[in-house]
């Protein structure tokens, strides 16, 4: 029997949908929105728009997954960070043909891109278990106690992104966020959601816990107020450089007092960038007999 | 209670007896327990409080612009001690500009050690005047002479002291950090610890190189104004701290003004929710030191004695005016009947009464308003069903406002009780059968301020503290407080932490001075 060659070659597309607790649902809505390929518009891609009922699932998944990721030792932590990095580099070509073909990137622009990426994974990696060494302090008081602030983890982080977010800076800052044991729920809209597919590949191959960090692409607009408002988010990290959408998010924000962090368009590595997103808890400890 | 004195666990004593067979508590012939205290009234010499305060701006006490003047009542007598100035918006504008230029002009051209030589002079001199402060605040606030004499006064000064040495020291708080001031902070605080919140709020901000306006609360404004002559005779130079009184419309004002870069708040989580939907829209870095409903777990394998001085020291200190206090009692289910009668044996002995006493335990509530609000809450919660129990032999002053101590047994944590905070001397009681379930329960509520943690058992404590979601855990002890211990809540309960090198972030930028941007183009 002799093969049929499919010439011209067909190729197989790749279904980019959301990233909710470990699996790859598409939208409950059923909604979705184009996204254009700069150079082969025919290859153009329908991204899911994720609605309100997507984004509590997501929340949901990632309250519950607090206790797997927070629990796990700051080591365990820092090595599924590090793990992360790792398969990233083995889909190294993906990503620098996404930014290539949707965001017109140069090649040596989406190399620069990526090599920022990496950096920051394997940077907050080795920052996971040196955390609470770095800002804990053994208190001096005046009485018989033993007094020590340790580091705790804030809760579940939404992390915001708007279309002129660079996608490095963006995961960059979900690092920061994950480090020191929080979960996130990460938003991708517009053209940015197209990172979706190739973000949850890496997460759900680097043992990360289901529902630890999720992924969901859709329209800005629609999410920030039910993100702001929302009782069980308990953080809010922005990329966001629009004023007003940051104030209108901080001002929904109000009813359980989410803590809310802007970062600059440039993602700065360091300490500065985890200590929004921890509690600091101060325990007292009687001595004597 | 709330006395100075050690709390010291007596393992020896519940090791070698099971917790269902306690030793029965001393048998003291019935006379004991009848003995009179004799008053023993702190002297209100030392103090003289003037008819008329104005506002302290630049340095100098000036007269408001409104040309008002609000008056300040002894809640123990419910009589007038004095009349303060009400600061409209032009005050605090003015208040404001006297702390931007005063900033630009002396604090931060001053040597980081100049500034801590500044805060150490005012420690001292708060110090040496240390009886006085404790009587007017006594007068002004209602609390027992012993508390604000013991308590509140040198924690106050002990703050100065403390952020004193912080201000030249700052570079060695977080590593690889420098600090940036962020310029006028606008402070606002409650009436429940006035002069030590002043001192919470001014120390920090000062020794990280901020100038300072503050408002104290409309009912407990006099020791705050007491700080501002204090200030005048440290010679600090003007307007590096700015001190305004008035009311909510003071507070807004000062909230608004464009001129503020921090704000710190400390009070109700209803008003710090309303301060963040006003500045939202403003780049004003906020603080927020909010409410609580806190929870005080006693294991069965407590040291019960122990455990009840702490449980009447956690809901009582201050007349349970604490944002902090252990507000919710949760009792294993195989002690709660133990705990519950030693509780209300011990009750019987709270001395309730004129708060300049030096044997008063409880003293006034500190305004009609609240007093109101309290007995609100306990009709609620007899009628939703709580058990409730008051000391039997105690007598209530004829004039004043007070109230006695008392809790709700067998409350339902879906109860008003439960879940609201009261800010009074009311405990509410419920039981738990496994740490699981104590922790779930401690948990379960917006606030996460504090918590209080009561076992024999070291693992069992530390594990359950890790559970906890609060800013201040205390394991067989409650409400302790230092100058270096950071304090503050989670979730509703508030935003950053006051007290030790954690309380410098809320004042400041951190600068890592090598810091590299990631140089990508996407």
């Amino acid at each position: 029997m002799s093969k049929i060659p499919l010439k011209p070659l067909i190729p197989v597309a790749k279904t980019i949908k959301l990233f909710i607790g470990g699996e790859f649902p598409r939208t409950e809505s059923g909604r979705s929105y184009k996204v254009s390929d700069l150079k082969t518009p025919q290859n153009s891609i329908h991204l899911c728009l994720a609605s309100r009922k997507d984004l509590r699932n997501s929340v949901e998944v990632a309250k519950n997954s607090l206790k797997s990721w927070k629990q796990k030792s700051a080591f365990n932590r820092s090595q599924i960070l590090y793990r992360m990095a790792e398969i990233a580099e083995g889909r190294k070509g993906d990503f620098l043909q996404l930014l290539q073909d949707y965001f017109g990137a140069k090649p040596d622009e989406a190399i620069a891109c990526f090599e920022t990426l990496i950096e920051a994974w394997v940077y907050y990696a080795g920052f996971c278990d040196k955390i609470d060494q770095s800002l804990s302090s053994a208190n001096p008081v005046g009485s018989p106690f033993q007094n020590t602030t340790s580091v705790d983890a804030l809760g579940v982080v939404a992390i915001i992104g708007d279309e002129k977010t660079e996608v490095a800076h963006l995961l960059a800052g979900l690092a920061a966020v994950i480090a020191p044991g929080n979960t996130a729920i990460l938003i991708v809209p517009g053209k940015l959601g197209i990172f979706a597919g190739w973000l949850g590949e890496i997460i759900a191959t680097a043992d990360v816990p289901k529902g630890a960090i999720n992924i969901l692409s859709g329209d800005l607009g629609e999410l920030l107020p039910h993100l702001g408002s929302h009782m069980e988010i308990d953080g809010l990290a922005s990329f966001v450089q629009d004023t007003a959408a940051n104030s209108s998010l901080r001002s929904a924000s109000v009813s359980n007092l989410k803590r809310m962090h802007i970062f600059d368009k440039k993602h700065t590595l360091g300490m500065t960038s985890i200590l929004p997103f921890l509690e600091f808890k101060t325990l007292w400890v009687t001595q004597g007999f | 209670m709330a006395s100075k004195s050690r709390v010291v666990s007596r393992s020896k004593t519940s090791k070698s007896l099971p917790p269902t067979e306690l030793a029965p508590p001393l048998k003291l012939p019935e006379q004991a327990f009848k003995l009179e205290y004799a008053p023993a009234l702190e002297s209100k010499s030392i103090v003289s409080i003037k008819d008329r305060y104005d506002l302290f701006i630049g340095g100098r006490f000036i007269s408001p612009k409104t040309k008002k003047y609000f008056a300040t009542i002894n809640p123990a007598t419910g009589k007038k001690l004095a009349e303060v100035a009400e600061a409209g918006s032009d005050d605090v504008a003015l208040a404001v500009e006297a702390a931007k230029a005063a900033g630009e002009k002396y604090w931060r051209t001053l040597a980081p050690a100049g500034r801590g030589r500044y805060l150490f002079r005012i420690a001292r001199i708060m110090q040496e005047r240390a009886r006085e402060l404790a009587v007017l605040e006594t007068l002004d606030n209602g609390k027992p002479i012993k508390e604000s004499r013991d308590i509140d006064i040198p924690l106050a000064a002990a703050h100065f002291f403390y952020y004193a040495g912080w201000a030249d020291k700052l570079e060695y708080a977080f590593a690889g950090h420098k600090m940036r001031p962020l310029g006028v902070a606008g402070q606002i605080i409650p009436w429940n610890f006035p002069l030590l919140m002043a001192a919470w709020k001014i120390a920090p901000a000062l020794a990280t190189g901020n100038t300072v306006v503050l408002k104290p609360a409309e009912t407990t404004p006099l020791t705050a104004l007491l700080l501002a002559e204090i200030i005048q005779e440290a010679d600090l130079p003007p307007g590096v701290v700015n001190i305004i009184t008035g009311d909510g419309k003071t507070g807004a004002a000062l909230v608004e003004h464009p001129g503020v870069d921090k704000i710190a708040f400390t009070g109700s989580t209803e008003v710090g929710k309303r301060i963040l939907s006003s500045s939202a829209h403003s780049a004003k870095k906020l603080t927020l030191e909010l409410g609580g409903k806190s929870a005080q777990i006693v294991f069965e394998d407590a040291a019960i004695d122990q455990a009840i001085e702490g449980i009447v020291n956690g809901i009582f200190f201050n007349q349970g005016h604490v944002c902090c206090a252990g507000s919710r009692l949760l009792v294993e289910e195989s002690i709660a009947d133990i705990v519950v009668k030693r509780l209300k044996k011990r009750m019987e002995n709270i001395r309730l009464g004129d708060p300049l006493d030096k044997n008063t335990d409880i003293g006034a509530i500190n305004s009609a308003a609240e007093l109101k609000k309290i007995n609100k809450y306990v009709e609620l919660g007899i009628k939703e069903g709580g058990e409730y129990y008051e000391p039997t032999k105690m007598n209530l002053p004829t004039e004043g406002f007070f109230r006695k101590p008392c809790f709700l047994n067998q409350v339902s944590p879906s109860g008003s009780l439960y879940r609201e905070e009261i800010f009074g001397p009311v405990l509410v009681i419920s039981t738990f059968r496994t740490p699981e379930e104590a922790i779930s329960k401690a948990n379960d509520t917006p606030y996460g301020l504090a918590a209080g943690i009561w076992s024999e058992k070291v693992s069992k404590v530390l594990d359950t503290a890790r559970s906890l979601k609060a800013g201040v855990v205390w394991a067989n002890t409650y409400n302790k407080f230092d100058p270096s211990s950071p304090f503050g809540g989670y979730k509703e309960s508030g935003w950053g932490r006051e007290g030790g090198k954690h309380g410098l972030l809320p004042y400041v930028e951190l600068i890592k001075p090598d810091a590299e941007e990631m140089k990508s183009k996407t």
